[in-house]
């Protein structure tokens, strides 16, 4: 596992949260399907669509500039910066782990 | 091992490093010292690949910070003056991330991170989360996250600040020991005493210039040509101070001692220290020569320099540069 992420979860994923996570869309298709019964059968795909834009390129991205800002302030980020790791190892391990603790406030 | 050519560093605010040149060999304990404000943590970061140069050049076991910063970050460890840890991690799992992050593959590092902690004698505290280790021992699981993919480069800034004396002896003693195992270590600190028990070199900054010459060796030996590992700026060896007491009170003995060729670096009615050049033969050279021209000599002991005492007599010499 990539071990940005591995330290993401580690720090932010307990159980509980993760479970969360992906109990979110699934009750956001179960309102759809109970409301739509199949009339419009594109309402799938542009809420899946309009779910993915607002948490891959909207929140995700939000996420990992807070997570950056924590380490500032926690003072790990130079020791980030001495990573061995590749930049788009790190960028992924933070977009898809990275949860802002309360640094990201005072940014 | 590390080789420095000139190395200029700006800040916004004003110049920290003002063409800084030195050599450290392979397997020294070099103590970086200075002033505050001087540049030593910038240097320290120029040297990680965390700061470019403004000018200039860094290699560090042949690799230059400005080519190849991730090679460089694989080869060394650096703990910062002021540093964080994840306190909601534990031990293990600080160490496996730093572990990994550095580059141990995933099946070792669960070992390199058990390694680290016995070494730095936290192996009892794999579980304990860094937010509830005391001061001193939050600094032993910073060392061991530099420790943890076995760099054969350590750079430790300020490592023993805001420690109680018996953390700071333990510090030493694993500094001791991280030296014995042929670690190159540049440790830097403007507490001298801290430094004395460990360092083989001592590196003098002052307003971001070297001040001394260069690298200056603590034990006043020669150094060999294979021991340097460039051209630039090698270790100046700091003359043999020696103290020899006469059997009785002798007269004229400043102008008898001139006479011989000796530098009397102080006198004090039958005692004399002599500053001799840093030559392997200067000792029994100067001793023959004592005993040949009737001086009664009672003893004859090397005296080490004291850190203080070595960092003193350089910076004397030379004036304040500006700070940053």
């Amino acid at each position: 596992m990539n071990p940005e992420l591995q330290r993401n979860l580690w720090l932010e994923g307990p159980p509980r949260r993760l479970i969360g996570t992906a109990l979110v869309p699934a009750l956001v298709f179960l309102l759809i399907w109970l409301v739509d019964r199949g009339r419009y059968p594109y309402a799938v795909v542009i809420v899946g669509a309009a779910l993915f834009i607002g948490a891959a390129l909207i929140w995700a991205p939000r996420e990992a500039r807070a997570a950056v800002t924590d380490e500032v302030y926690a003072r790990t980020w130079d020791f980030q910066r001495l990573s061995a790791l590749a930049p788009w190892t790190l960028t992924w391990g933070k977009l898809v782990g990275a949860r802002p603790g309360p640094g990201c406030w005072r940014a | 091992m590390i080789d420095a050519e000139n190395v200029v560093y700006d800040y916004p605010t004003g110049r920290a490093l003002r063409g800084v040149s030195f050599v450290v060999r392979a397997g020294a304990v070099l103590a970086l010292v200075g002033p505050n404000g001087a540049g030593k943590s910038t240097l320290m970061r120029c040297i990680a690949a965390l700061d470019t140069p403004t000018r200039g050049a860094i290699t560090v076991q042949g690799i230059d910070t400005k080519d190849d910063p991730r090679a460089i970050h694989a080869s060394l460890g650096y703990l910062p003056d002021i540093y964080g840890l994840y306190d909601r991690l534990s031990v293990r799992r600080c160490l496996i991330y730093a572990a990994r992050s550095r580059g141990v593959p995933d099946a070792d590092a669960p070992a390199a991170a058990e390694a680290a902690a016995v070494r730095v004698g936290l192996g009892d505290r794999m579980e304990t989360l860094a937010g509830y280790l005391s001061r001193g021992l939050r600094q032993r699981l910073g060392i061991a996250q530099t420790l943890v993919h076995r760099p054969r480069v350590l750079l430790l800034d300020e490592p023993a600040s805001g420690l109680d004396p018996e953390a700071r002896a333990s510090l030493s003693a694993l500094i001791r020991s991280l030296a014995t195992d042929g670690m190159t270590l540049i440790v830097s600190s403007h507490i001298l005493s801290e430094l004395e028990d460990y360092c083989s070199e001592m590196l003098m900054l002052r307003g971001g210039e070297v001040v001394g010459g260069g690298v200056v060796r603590l034990d006043g030996g020669t150094p060999k040509p294979a021991e340097q590992d460039g051209e630039a700026a090698p270790a100046t060896p700091a003359p043999i101070l020696v103290r020899v007491a006469f059997a009785v009170p002798a007269a004229e003995l400043l102008d008898r001692l001139a006479a011989l060729g000796l530098t009397v670096s102080r006198i004090e009615e039958a005692d004399a220290i002599l500053a001799l050049a840093p030559d392997p033969d200067a000792e029994t050279r100067t001793l023959s020569a004592l005993v040949a021209a009737g001086l009664p000599v009672r003893s004859f002991a090397v005296v080490r320099q004291s850190l203080e005492e070595t960092y003193r007599a350089a910076t004397s010499a030379q004036p304040s540069g500006s700070d940053r």
